[in-house]
């Protein structure tokens, strides 16, 4: 039997992780390798570890450092096959933008994994970022501030509302399906209103006042599920006098 | 696992309850700081083998899944409902008698901590009471050290995992002993409190004292009283000595009535097999206009006081009293938010203004000589006291220890000491204290 130096229970020889804290066991029987020298003259010591091995943030991490390889590596090689053949970038700057753009997602995804609206808000730079450099890539700007920059702020602001509708709720059914519609129907309404202000200088709302409408009896019908049938199927015990 | 047993096993899969009627007032009283949750902590000679335990948590939870209940909010009522999620089980971090919650408990209303050699389990008190939580505690013991390999000797009595659950384990056992038009109960004057000014956050800390049993036994014989009435003697001849030494404007403007609430474990009064709630209070007290009160004069009142307040027809009164005021039909139909307002409001006025302390014994445990061994000591921390009463006390007995655990949510610990000064002039001794030194 062995402790686990954290909480101190008797833990099973074949663990790698105390059930209890959830800390790594320390065991004096792992295989340890020869001392390392690396530059600074410190010394390590080099462990095989397994993926199995490993927790979920160190797993996210080398999925982050395996996908940042290939990404950077598809969009360097991608750089300079253009440059070779036209000796200047041309059409690559799609492929960078975009690579630049999944490595950016990546990243806010493995760093940011348990801070929700940091991740949307991290999310919604890059998206920007790629819009604007794709529309820039002409040297010229032309749809980027006047309808991508608002799109994006009025899906962010959609976005956090039901984000922390979300966090508030007890319970995770039919209700937030109704909110995902409603936020749905503002969103489209936001679209519409600035498409018409692009093309026509003008406020028009037509079909997304149809959208709108149309979620209202749907929300309804999805609350009442929520809240009178769904969470509390015997309404005797919801109503016990 | 016999016919029966399945049977009931598989009535019992999904179900709900009413709170039983002293669990009815929780729900709108508890907070971050109020919880209403205590602890039984016991620990063994030999560090917790975690395999073993979690094994036997999931053995036993199945005996009991009428403690596997979620707190929900009704119209009239709150109610319990059955969720079949697995208990907790946490490391002991050191938070004692936190708020249960949604996310680390599973939304249930017990929890299971661990620690080095250590197990505790808190409930709240909303699910059930000292004895019904001792139950499930006893069987998880000895379900654990049998998977530890320690043999249980036969007759151990406690509720094996593979025993059938009774219908009357899950019984709200007030309402089967609830007589009509029975006459109400005289109204309490306000009692006398602790002048202690409250930590300002954080509040809870608990102090204990070990005393030898075969002492006190012998101590309570010599007045020939019971432990708990020698025990409940000396709390109150505690709070006399606090009070005697309160500067004489303050005395003036103190009541001077010292009460104690002291639980009864009803099913001793009334036969139950019902694991919820089934608990009421005698209140000894001493009356300080009368005069101060030597020892001797205390437990002589409080021995009498105990023996006419556990009177099986003026406990009938209390409960007829209590679950009264539940069946009373403008009372059901008021909307919940409505009522807990009202008992919010009314919490301090009719109940905690009433008392000066709170004393709870739960008796001695014992799991047989054999298992016993494996046991270097048992503890029972009381709930978070509300801030009218400030301290209470919780006391369990294992072997030849009577241990005593204060909780306080005051910056004083002037009142314990003052009861450990009463056991030494008694010439008890204790065998370990902690007590912090606080201001005075």
């Amino acid at each position: 039997m062995i402790k686990c130096t954290h909480c101190g229970v008797e833990l099973e020889e074949n663990m790698n992780y105390c059930p209890l804290c959830g800390q790594p066991v320390e065991k004096e029987s792992m295989p340890v390798h020869e001392p390392v020298h690396i530059k600074g003259g410190q010394n390590i010591q080099k462990r095989y570890i397994s993926m199995g091995q490993l927790n979920r943030p160190q797993k996210r991490k080398v999925m982050w450092e395996v996908l940042s390889l290939i990404v950077l590596s598809g969009v360097l090689g991608v750089v300079l096959l253009n440059l070779i053949f036209n000796q200047r970038i041309t059409w690559s700057v799609y492929p960078l933008v975009l690579g630049l753009g999944i490595f950016g997602y990546a990243s806010v995804f493995t760093f940011w994994y348990d801070k929700g609206w940091q991740q949307l808000l991290g999310d919604m730079v890059i998206t920007f970022a790629v819009l604007f450099s794709l529309d820039f890539t002409d040297g010229m700007l032309q749809w980027a501030l006047p309808v991508a920059f608002p799109m994006l702020v009025g899906t962010l602001a959609v976005g956090l509302g039901l984000y922390f509708i979300a966090r508030r709720s007890r319970y995770y059914g039919f209700d937030l399906m109704a909110y995902v519609f409603v936020g749905l129907a503002v969103l489209v309404l936001l679209l519409e209103g600035v498409l018409s202000l692009y093309h026509t200088h003008g406020l028009h709302l037509d079909w997304s006042i149809i959208v709108l409408i149309s979620v209202i009896p749907v929300d309804a019908v999805l609350l009442y599920i929520h809240f009178r049938l769904r969470k509390n199927p015997d309404l005797k015990k919801f109503f016990h006098i | 696992m016999n016919e029966q047993t399945h049977t009931e096993h598989r009535v019992i899969e999904d179900f709900w309850l009413k709170l039983d009627n002293a669990a009815k007032m929780y729900p709108a009283l508890m907070n971050r700081e109020f919880t209403a949750v205590f602890r039984f902590y016991v620990s063994l000679k030999q560090p917790v083998q975690i395999t073993s335990f979690f094994r036997a948590v999931r053995k036993v939870e199945k005996r009991f899944p009428y403690f596997k209940m979620q707190l929900k909010r009704g119209f009239f009522w709150y109610y319990l409902e059955h969720k079949n999620l697995p208990i907790s089980v946490q490391e002991d971090t050191g938070v004692l008698c936190r708020k249960f919650d949604r996310e680390t408990d599973h939304g249930l209303l017990l929890r299971i901590l661990v620690k080095n050699h250590t197990i505790s389990v808190e409930f709240s008190h909303i699910l059930t009471d000292g004895q019904g939580s001792m139950e499930f505690f006893k069987s998880l013991l000895i379900t654990y050290l049998a998977e530890t390999g320690v043999g249980i000797p036969a007759g151990v009595r406690y509720f094996h995992p593979d025993d059938p659950i009774s219908g009357e384990e899950l019984e709200d056992s007030f309402h089967r002993y609830f007589k009509k038009n029975l006459p109400d109960l005289t109204r309490l004057s306000r009692a006398f409190h602790l002048p202690f000014k409250l930590q300002s956050s954080a509040r809870f800390s608990i102090s204990s004292i070990t005393l030898s049993l075969k002492q006190m036994k012998h101590k309570a014989g010599h007045y020939s009283v019971s432990v708990t009435e020698y025990l409940i003697s000396a709390y109150l001849c505690a709070l006399q000595e606090v009070y005697k030494d309160l500067p004489p404007a303050q005395k003036r403007r103190n009541n001077k009535i010292l009460r104690i609430q002291v639980p009864v474990n009803l099913r001793s009064i009334f036969p139950s097999s019902s694991m919820r709630n089934f608990t009421l209070f005698v209140l000894p007290e001493i009356d300080l206009r009368l005069g101060y009160y030597t020892f001797q004069e205390i437990v002589k009142k409080v021995h009498h006081q105990m023996a006419l307040e556990k009177d099986q027809k003026l406990i009938s009164r209390t409960i007829s009293r209590n679950v009264g005021g539940e069946k009373n039909k403008l009372v059901r139909t008021i909307p919940l938010f409505i009522k807990s307002l009202i008992l919010q409001t009314q919490y301090y006025s009719l109940g905690a203004n009433l008392y000066s302390g709170e004393l709870t014994n739960l008796g001695k445990l014992d799991l047989t000589p054999p298992l016993n061994e494996q046991i270097e000591s048992v503890g029972f921390v009381p709930p978070p006291p509300n801030k009218a009463l400030k301290v209470d006390c919780g006391v369990i007995g294992f072997q030849d220890n009577l241990m005593l655990t204060f909780g306080n949510i005051t910056r004083s610990t002037n009142f314990e000491r003052r009861l450990l000064q009463i056991f030494s002039d008694q010439g008890i001794e204790p065998e370990v204290t902690n007590i912090k030194n606080t201001e005075p």
